[in-house]
């Protein structure tokens, strides 16, 4: 991994991993949606309350906004990514394993921090105009029933 | 960007995938991670494997009978975080890695169970980087933070 420019090329892969929970977290769903492909895809498995898989970067921002704004009414959360394993890089593509923790603050006084769940990000990746984006993200919750009730229902 | 940053990033993804291939039960990546002389050690031991370990085999071999124990009632986190660098050369290194462990359940919240520091040793052998050495300390409470 000597040759500088695949450094860089991962180094601006876990960015990209990073930058899309601090994204989620901040609400800036502008910014977010610039981290996919058009035609990118997004999974989560093996979660019964949840759509089947999103495609194209709009619908992933539409979804994903509309669960936040159900979220975020009552509680903040972090999506804090770890254990970034970039594997397969190549010229255009590269894919990635990250594990994501959930914590999650309730808005209201005294709330407790809450360990709030845990899963595993399997993604591809391409660059696209010179940057790194993601083609397709797939979400492995360790919980079956994590996002219960539903999708855009606060848990 | 350096050979020495070149290192650093290669470095931290093994440890990364240490943890991911281990909570994911995929032991032929992790003995890959390890070199054949390879030594692991918990301390305090934790009851649950005796240590230390020397070997790669021997030390794949106790870490697949610990994840099939965990797997009749949940899975692992291993999340590591916090990776310093103590030495560094073109061949060898050593490391200070946090382990934040999480116990998951498919049907509840998540639990979190234990926290400690990793004190790793590395080399480069056949073109890619492996333990030597992996020195687990847990942390027990009123202990203080490890040494």
């Amino acid at each position: 991994m000597s040759d500088p420019a695949a450094v860089a090329d991962r180094l601006a892969i876990h960015e990209l991993i990073a930058h899309y929970g601090n994204c989620l977290d901040a609400g800036d769903f502008d910014e977010l949606e610039r981290l996919f492909a058009r035609d990118a895809t997004f999974e989560i498995v093996p979660q019964p309350a949840v759509p089947g898989p999103l495609r194209d970067s709009r619908a992933i921002r539409e979804s994903i906004e509309q669960r936040w704004r159900i979220v975020a009414q009552k509680q903040q959360r972090r999506h804090v990514m770890s254990n970034i394993v970039v594997a397969d890089l190549e010229e255009i593509t590269a894919s990635a394993r990250t594990v994501v923790t959930v914590l999650s603050v309730g808005k209201s006084a005294g709330s407790e921090i809450d360990l709030h769940g845990l899963g595993v990000f399997d993604d591809t990746i391409g660059r696209s105009d010179g940057r790194w984006v993601f083609l397709t993200r797939r979400l492995t919750m360790d919980r079956v029933d994590y996002f219960a009730p539903g999708w855009t229902s606060a848990e | 960007m350096t050979d020495r940053s070149a290192i650093k990033l290669a470095v931290c993804e093994v440890i990364s995938s240490y943890a991911v291939f281990l909570d994911a039960g995929e032991f032929e990546r992790v003995a890959g991670l390890f070199a054949e002389d390879a030594v692991m050690d918990i301390s305090p031991p934790p009851g649950f494997m005796e240590v230390p370990i020397s070997g790669r085999a021997a030390i794949v071999a106790a870490l697949e009978a610990r994840y099939h124990e965990v797997r009749l009632t949940g899975g692992r986190r291993h999340v590591c975080s916090n990776t310093i660098f103590e030495c560094l050369s073109e061949s060898s290194c050593s490391t200070r890695t946090f382990l934040t462990s999480i116990a998951t359940f498919g049907d509840r919240p998540p639990e979190l169970l234990l926290t400690g520091e990793y004190a790793d040793r590395l080399e480069l052998i056949d073109g890619s980087w492996r333990f030597i050495e992996r020195r687990l300390t847990l942390d027990v409470p009123g202990s203080g933070a490890p040494k």
